[in-house]
């Protein structure tokens, strides 16, 4: 089942004038594991996914990805080596078509196109593959977006709250592709996520962030248990689960 | 303010690179009368002129050459003791000035009126130059005017075409050289009545002196009974002529008159030879007496015709060879800025050897308002003493230029008037 | 109204020119979020690598289009590495600052060696008439080549890699990084390439017009214009405003009169303000 880790993150630490977003931060994710990180607004969990990508450079510690440090590497440069990544407020080329989106990671490669078909096809977009992203819904864009990072192969993907804004349906199949990519093509996927319920059906593993640090790392079981988790959610009182429980 | 020696100090503004400047221009005029055999330096007292000149800011290219005009006639005044074409006249016999090693001393006015009228301040006061020369432009010599009045030293003006600096002013101790600036594209009208050709476009750049150079354009047309069936101005900042002259040429002009600068001068040619437009005269202002015109344009500027206060082909006495002079002096080819300071130092020479005296400035003047005469620039006649606008130019005109084709090579032929012409004006436009 | 043809002729014309240096300006804008104040400036030193390669090889502007264009396309793409790329992200002023200094540095470094004489080259000036519409074969020529190059940058940035990786950046930079795109490699293509289009724009108008060191600025107030109405960032806003503010200019002049035509383009860009904020094909914030 899980194996050695594809990804680490090592005594990651960045500051932001005299805030310490993200301090001595260090977790793993296993190759072909469904990683969750959770944490507060403001816990530092998008700025690691910036650093893990490259779009912020780090202050001291190392990002290592298939063993090898790429904290020096340029954001292109992570994406070729297959850390693929999609953001909070979903990004597609507005002014392009959906081929054309899908062959901006890897344009004129022609035995390429098949594939890019296949992926479309995955995500229910293969009859609109000539109209403009523009036109698509938001929750369609976000399975664009995911399509889109297959076309690199990469190994890791970190998904940026990949249900926000997106309708029941639409989530179904998003979450049903993702355990496709992982169960038959054996992609890792690194979530930052607020719907616990999500979180806690669907990841392997979980890890929490507060402050820059994190405070705890486990399955969900036991994260549901952690005291620290709970008093960093809501003070002392109310559990995760009893307000994510009504929500989503 | 008095001191005998000027010593270049803040509290007169001088820059440090003015007072290199001004040493430089004053080591100039050292050298020039450093050619005089040295018993004439010893016997007689140096005569100084002074003047203001813009040798730096906007009108530094055209200052510059009008210094060359005063100087050349400096040093030929100090080797032959006449300038060319005034040999005739009396005390010529000693070099210098009746006698007198001419020693000029040049002012930088940076182009600015106010500066000018402080050097002048400078010149008659402090310096106490014997006589005086006028500064470059219409805008320094109509602010240094006042102050030359009331000194009441006779001084010609070069390079000032504004009529409005004499009209009506009665100014009694300065005279304009220069073609007044009404006087524009002469002989354009008259030829073109003489062929037949009843209909004038008018078009003009929207600026102080198109629209000047248009108004007596179209008061000329009404006189001789041209049709004007288009006059319009366009914006400064264009740059792109075609629109207007399809316009000209849907409006069946046979004659095209105007435009403002060189630019406007070319982009006008270029949007004419392009739309195929064929009237009978093209005459634009400026831009066709300089030779970037035609270097720009070449054959496509054959037989457009324009106008120039002076050209080097001129047969005024003593022109040619003050463009030898000129070329072996500087190089190149003299333009007119500078044909206007050696003109306008020439009425000034004129003037003091017919009275026969420096000092008398009321007899020198007198003189100077009433001369009929030619210098190597232009004829030279102005309103009398007792007129409204006395000093204004009456007798100098432009020549109307035409480019032609001679042994291969294009240049501006003189086409009109008659007296200074050396070609016959190619009728119609080609 | 006269010749309708003409005007509209006429028009095009000078509209193809303008789009060359005004796709340029936008394609910059649109991949680096720069106003390129020295835009214009490219234009005038391709005008006078054509000046000279006639003046002193005798080499026809159609012959030394180019390598005009090659050289100013090494100009852009050094400058932009060595200068640019360093306001790349910064706020707008900077860049603003920095290109309008790299203007008057070119400006004058210009004036100094090519003297403030106006120039120009006298090629291809007979007229040719057909149906009903008269124009000198360098305004034809120019027009062509106008097209052509404007829709190789098309096809260019349609069909091929790097073309793709410039429209990728200019859309969402973050997500072409993310896409393996190497932006900065694409920013300096697209500065160079912008430039290179300036120059051919410059080497058209030595051929249709006249040059001089200051041309830059007056054609680069001319194009802003012109990409503020096509929408910042846009290529082909820039394009079909182009030929918007070429015909304006035309039809102006002839219908109303030459000292309004000029307003025109502006009374345009107000209209276009008040209804479409974004220009005529720009994507507003909330589209992105």
């Amino acid at each position: 089942m899980m194996q050695a880790p594809v990804f680490e993150a090592r005594a990651v630490t960045k500051s932001f004038a005299s805030l310490r977003a993200v301090d001595d931060c260090s977790f793993a994710v296993e190759k072909g594991a469904i990683v969750g990180l959770i944490g507060p607004n403001g816990a530092g969990k998008t700025t690691l996914f910036d650093i893990a990508s490259g779009a912020t450079r780090l202050d001291s510690g190392q990002i290592v990805f298939r063993g090898e440090d790429i904290s020096a590497l340029k954001p292109h440069q992570r994406a070729l080596k297959g850390l693929g990544r999609t953001f909070q407020l979903t990004r597609v080329f507005p002014k392009m078509t959906l081929m054309e989106n899908m062959f901006v990671a890897s344009p004129g490669d022609h035995r390429l196109h098949e594939r890019a078909r296949e992926y479309l096809e995955l995500v229910n977009l293969v009859d609109r593959r000539h109209e403009y992203a523009s036109d698509l819904s938001y929750g369609q864009q976000k399975l664009l977006e995911l399509a889109r990072i297959l076309m690199l192969d990469p190994e890791l993907i970190l998904l940026d709250e990949p249900a926000a804004g997106v309708n029941p349906t639409l989530l179904k199949s998003l979450l049903a592709f993702i355990h496709e990519l992982r169960d038959t093509w054996g992609k890792t996927f690194l979530i930052i996520e607020h719907n616990m319920n999500l979180v806690m059906g669907h990841c392997d593993k979980v890890v929490v962030m507060s402050a820059g640090s994190v405070i705890a790392e486990g399955s969900g079981e036991e994260i549901q248990a952690n005291e620290e988790v709970l008093e960093a959610y809501f003070g002392k009182s109310t559990h995760p689960l009893g307000r994510a429980g009504h929500g989503a | 303010m008095c001191s005998r020696k000027y010593v270049p100090s803040n509290d007169t503004g001088l820059t440090r690179r003015n007072f290199i400047k001004t040493t430089g221009v004053v080591a100039i005029g050292t050298a020039i009368a450093g050619h005089i055999p040295t018993i004439f330096a010893q016997q007689k007292k140096p005569l100084r002129i002074g003047a203001s000149i813009s040798l730096t800011g906007k009108y530094a290219r055209s200052g510059e050459e009008q210094h060359k005009g005063y100087m050349l006639w400096a040093k030929h005044v100090n080797e032959l003791g006449h300038s060319y074409g005034k040999a005739d006249l009396p005390n010529s016999g000693e070099p210098g000035l009746l006698g007198r090693p001419v020693e000029l001393i040049v002012l930088d006015d940076r182009s600015d009126p106010t500066t000018g009228v402080r050097l002048y301040n400078e010149l008659i006061h402090s310096r106490q130059v014997d006589l005086l020369l006028g500064p470059y432009s219409s805008a320094v010599t109509n602010a240094v005017a006042p102050i030359i009045e009331n000194a009441q030293i006779p001084t010609p003006n070069p390079m000032a075409s504004s009529t409005a600096i004499w009209e009506g002013r009665n100014l009694q101790w300065q005279v304009q050289v220069q073609p007044p600036g009404s006087r524009r594209l002469p002989g354009l009208t008259q030829v073109a009545m003489e062929h037949g050709d009843e209909k004038i476009a008018i078009i003009y750049e929207d600026s102080e002196f198109p629209r000047n150079a248009a108004k007596a354009l179209r008061a000329r047309a009404k006189e001789d009974g041209l049709q004007i069936v288009l006059d319009t101005a366009y914006p400064v900042k264009i740059t792109d002529w075609t629109p207007i002259v399809q316009q000209v040429m849907n409006s069946g002009a046979t004659v095209l008159a105007g435009g403002g600068y060189l630019p406007d001068a070319i982009g006008i040619t270029r949007a004419t030879r392009s739309l195929g437009y064929q009237p009978n005269i093209l005459s634009l202002l400026v831009g066709v007496a300089l030779p970037d015109y035609r270097d720009t344009l070449g054959k496509a500027a054959l037989t457009v015709t324009g106008d120039a206060d002076w050209t080097p082909n001129v047969n005024y006495p003593g022109a040619q060879k003050y463009v030898e002079a000129y070329r072996s002096e500087y190089g190149g080819v003299p333009e007119y800025h500078s044909a206007g300071g050696y003109g306008a130092a020439q009425i000034l020479e004129e003037a003091v050897r017919r009275a026969g005296t420096v000092d008398d400035f009321e007899k020198i003047r007198d003189i100077m308002f009433e001369l009929k005469t030619t210098t190597v620039f232009n004829l030279y006649e102005v309103a009398p003493l007792d007129s409204p606008d006395s000093g204004l130019q009456l007798a100098a005109n432009r020549v109307m230029l035409q480019v032609q084709e001679a042994d291969g090579k294009l240049e501006n032929a003189v086409v009109y008037p008659d007296e200074a012409a050396n070609a016959q004006w190619i009728y119609p436009f080609q | 109204m006269d010749h309708p043809l003409q005007l509209l002729a006429n028009g095009l014309v000078v509209g193809a020119i303008y789009s060359l240096v005004a796709v340029g300006l936008s394609l910059v804008f649109g991949v680096m979020r720069v106003i390129n104040i020295a835009h214009g400036d490219f234009a005038m030193l391709g005008a006078y690598v054509a000046f000279f390669a006639w003046d002193w090889l005798g080499l026809s502007p159609l012959v030394s289009l180019l390598p005009a264009m090659a050289i100013l396309f090494l100009f852009g793409a050094g400058l932009q590495r060595l200068v640019i790329e360093r306001v790349v992200g910064r706020p707008l002023l900077a860049s603003l600052m920095l290109t309008f200094g790299l203007s008057l540095i070119i400006w004058n470094s210009s004036q100094v060696a090519f003297t403030t004489k106006l120039r120009g080259i006298s090629y291809l000036t007979e007229p040719v008439t057909f149906l009903g519409v008269t124009m000198s074969q360098s305004y034809i020529v120019g027009f062509v080549l106008a097209l052509i190059l404007t829709g190789a940058l098309f096809a260019f940035l349609k069909f091929t890699a790097p073309g793709k990786a410039i429209r990728a950046t200019s859309q969402n930079q973050d997500v072409a990084l993310a896409c393996g795109i190497d932006v900065r490699r694409a920013r300096t293509l697209a500065f160079g390439i912008g430039a290179a289009l300036a120059a051919a724009a410059g080497t058209l108008i030595s051929m249709t017009g006249f040059i001089y060191p200051y041309m830059g600025f007056e054609y680069l107030a001319k194009t802003f214009t012109i990409v503020v109405l096509g929408g910042l960032g846009s290529v082909a806003g820039a394009l079909v405003a182009a030929f918007a503010y070429g015909l304006l200019e035309s039809f102006g002049t002839a219908m109303l009169s030459p000292r309004i035509a000029p307003a025109l383009p502006f009374v345009l860009l107000i209209a276009i303000m008040i209804f479409r904020p974004s220009g005529l094909f720009g994507t507003s914030v909330a589209d992105r």
